[in-house]
């Protein structure tokens, strides 16, 4: 044991300056700007509609809210398109830090001047949503706006296709995303899941 | 490498599931087939699944993989290991060929380490979609493992491994090593460290056929993965224990194009980060437990884009306590209290904020006596989100849920079980900054629920298990008036779910289980009435929004043949009525079968 004590004293030597305080927070300046919309997530449709709140707000604090702690991202083109593109593994691994730091990247850039990101979800006909009483799954058909510009040009790009989320009801959150699958458009068209992986760090 | 050999744990086994509903086909098979012949072991494994949605449009997506391995061993301590694999990826036209061959020679004769060197050829095929083509090359590596050591008290082990595939298309190597340490002082005394590095470089070309492909599209990316953990275990004087975890980590990726490539995912970029933990532990009296924790985190992203590169900090201070007080009595609580911080890397960012989180829950239980027992738990959370740029600091507030839950299990008679619970839940939203009081973004949810259940074991073939849910909702504008907190009221939700299971095992291996249930669910929206007479309006009225029944049945039987083999199959239909139209109607059905070898 006494041994040991260096060796734990070496360990808390060399941590003693990674301290932060939990209980002191930073104050916030005066607002300027709207407040982001976000409901109770009392059914998994409002969460969906938060998700597209938050999207169009960039409000990424509210974004993070809409997902479980043990959320993955799944594309079905992980194997196929992505390989073929040199990408394989972009998909891979895709939890929820993945998926808060690539939309920070995605609302930082489109934060700036000239750029421009909408997004429009509705119902689909064909998939109707299953929801039970813990557990549910919603199906939305979704157009992703994407106006990018720069000194030369401005680009428009259309993301289009049908994603399906799997929600649970948990304790603290009621409603949170778990599952969130891109559901390809059978076109080899652009989808979100495509304009994600852009912006995933790697 | 491919699976490992067979052994009692991993028995041969096929398996055949299949499911669908309205709109979607599910297949998935697999055989893993193990054989010993002495000298030579066999391992196959065939995977097949197939998804199959039809609408708006068909979607087809296969997937096969099958793989083997042998092991034939030639003397004490050599073996050769042959492995082949065969995978087809499919989506609509698109396909994915991919093969693998595969000599590996173990050798495990040296004292200190055993060495696999390994030789292969490898083969991709793209159809359909373009970039279609062939990537094909050799490659080969090895891998190294040490043998059983102990250096400075320490019980070492350690690895190294490195391989190289030199595909004409996308050629990639792959080198990782790992050293690692056991100190054990006592059985409560122990220190585990463990150095990792893991470094790949691959070549990416965009688009084109190997014919065609330009030169200025080539990107070669390295990615460096260096971490280092260690855990402890260490007795205190006073009888405190504690436990410290810890770990750095640093990923790095670095771009070389001859083309200058303004892509995001094209520049040299790292992330760092690096975490601590540590936990005290005490036991009183052999009755009180009481521990308490430290954690820190902290990570830095650089990306070399200054409007993304960012920071964070967290802090993190944790409390648990359990108690027994009497023979019939314990208690139990936990607590966390932390602050995240997120910077921008450069200076002061739009997304600079701080979360604080508070949680608390409180646990009580009574033993009434050996029938009846009960559970009251309060739990409370708080989640502060502080943005500090005025760009989005109007969106800054507190979430707080308060929950009081209580659980009373009532063993009737031998036969019949009780089990009763109420929960009621509010969460409450509000806002640091409310332009007006009337359109205050601040937000109450408020939930009410019982929960009934009945296990009656008439035989011991026969149970019937029928239960009613009932919950109140309710949601609505939180506003501060006349130095107190009003609820305006939007909408209001009630629930019941009937339900009735019967389990009945007419035999030992062989069981139906059919259940029904009938949901509804009635909403009512509350508005400002403006018709009527003058002297009414301004009251308001509930409007029915919403009056829904589902009726769902399901079937699932289990059929255990033997102790290897099983068959189970289901189905569930649930007709979804609103306002009495239907909406849906959806049929699930599944078929399962396990056979063990």
């Amino acid at each position: 044991m006494k041994r040991l004590y260096p060796i734990i004293l070496i360990i808390l030597v060399a941590v003693s300056g990674c301290l932060k305080n939990p209980f002191d927070t930073r104050g916030g300046q005066q607002p300027a700007g709207a407040t982001g919309s976000w409901e109770t997530p009392a059914t998994p449709e409002v969460m969906i509609t938060n998700l597209m709140y938050a999207y169009n707000e960039k409000n990424i604090q509210n974004y993070q809210d809409c997902f479980d702690s043990g959320f993955v991202f799944s594309a079905f083109e992980d194997s196929i398109e992505a390989e073929a593109q040199g990408n394989g593994y972009l998909f891979q691994f895709w939890d929820k830090a993945v998926e808060i730091t690539t939309t920070e990247n995605i609302f930082t850039t489109f934060s700036q001047n000239g750029n421009y990101l909408d997004l429009t979800m509705s119902i689909s006909s064909d998939n109707p949503d299953n929801i039970g009483d813990t557990l549910a799954v919603l199906y939305r058909n979704y157009t992703l706006t994407i106006i990018k510009s720069d000194s030369l040009q401005i680009d428009t790009t259309e993301a289009e296709g049908l994603a399906s989320f799997t929600l649970n009801q948990s304790s603290l959150n009621l409603w949170t995303i778990y599952l969130w699958e891109e559901i390809p458009s059978g076109r080899s068209g652009y989808d979100w899941g495509d304009f994600k992986a852009e912006y995933r760090n790697r | 490498m491919g699976a490992g050999f067979a052994d009692n744990s991993n028995p041969s086994l096929l398996i055949f599931d299949y499911s669908q509903n309205n709109n979607t086909y599910n297949w998935e098979n697999s055989l893993k087939r193990n054989s010993n012949f002495g000298r030579l072991r066999c391992d196959l494994d065939v995977n097949t699944s197939s998804t199959l949605i039809k609408k708006p449009f068909k979607y087809w997506q296969e997937h096969l993989w099958t793989n083997f391995r042998a092991d034939y061993k030639i003397a004490d301590g050599f073996s050769l290991t042959p492995y082949m694999s065969h995978s087809r990826n499919a989506l609509q036209k698109k396909i994915i060929y991919s093969s693998e061959l595969k000599l590996t020679m173990p050798y495990k004769r040296f004292k200190y380490f055993e060495i696999n060197p390994f030789i292969a050829n490898k083969a991709i095929k793209r159809v359909g979609d373009e970039p279609t083509g062939v990537d094909k090359g050799f490659g080969y590596g090895f891998s190294t493992n040490s043998k059983p050591l102990k250096i400075l008290g320490n019980h070492m082990e350690s690895s190294i491994s490195y391989k190289y595939y030199d595909l004409n298309r996308i050629p990639y190597s792959e080198f990782s090593a790992r050293l690692g340490g056991l100190m054990v002082w006592s059985a409560a005394d122990t220190l585990q460290w463990i150095l990792k590095d893991a470094e790949s470089t691959t070549r990416y070309i965009s688009g084109q056929l190997p014919e065609e492909k330009d030169i200025a599209n080539i990107v070669r990316q390295v990615k460096v993965d260096r971490r280092a953990e260690y855990l402890a275990r260490i007795r205190l004087p006073v009888s405190f224990s504690a436990r410290l975890t810890g770990d750095l980590s640093f990923i790095s990726y670095y771009y070389n194009s001859e083309a200058n490539i303004s892509s995001i995912l094209r520049s040299d970029n790292y992330t760092e980060g690096r975490n601590f933990n540590i936990e005290l532990e005490k036991i009183l009296f052999g009755k009180v437990w009481l521990s308490s924790g430290y954690r820190y985190s902290w990570s830095e992203e650089d990306f070399g884009r200054s409007e993304l590169d960012q920071w964070h900090e967290m802090g993190e201070l944790s409390f648990k306590a359990s108690a027994e007080i009497s023979p019939d009595d314990s208690a139990s609580f936990d607590g966390i209290i932390g602050v995240t911080s997120y910077y921008g890397l450069h200076g002061g960012s739009i997304y600079d904020r701080d979360l604080k989180t508070q949680i608390g829950n409180i646990r009580y239980k009574h033993l009434f006596n050996k029938y009846f027992t009960g559970e009251v738990v309060f739990g409370y959370s708080s989640f502060y989100q502080i943005y500090t740029s005025r760009y989005n600091s109007a969106n800054n507030n507190q979430n707080e849920t308060y929950i009081l839950r209580s659980t009373f299990n009532w063993d009737l008679t031998s036969g019949i079980e009780i089990n009763q619970s109420y929960e009621i839940r509010a969460n409450y939203i509000i806002y640091d900054y409310v332009p007006n009081p009337i359109e205050t973004p601040s937000r109450i949810f408020r939930r009410g629920s019982s929960e009934t259940g009945l296990n009656l074991r008439l035989s011991d073939k026969f149970s019937l298990m029928p239960g009613y849910t009932y919950r109140y909702e309710d949601y609505g504008k939180l506003i501060w008036d006349e130095n107190n907190w009003q609820q305006a009221t939007g909408w209001d939700r009630r629930y019941h779910s009937l339900s009735v299971k019967i389990s009945y095992y007419p035999f030992r291996n062989f069981g139906i289980e059919p259940e029904c249930s009938w949901e509804s669910k009635k909403e009512y929206d509350h508005k400002l009435d403006d018709s009527g007479p003058t002297f009414e309006r301004g009251n308001i009225v509930r409007e029915e929004r919403l009056d829904e029944l589902k009726k769902i049945a399901a079937i699932n039987i289990t059929w255990n043949f033997s102790q290897s083999e099983r068959l189970n199959l289901s189905y569930s239909r649930r007709k979804w009525e609103n306002m009495g139209k239907v909406i849906d109607i959806s049929e699930f059905v599944s078929a399962s079968v396990r056979y063990t070898f």
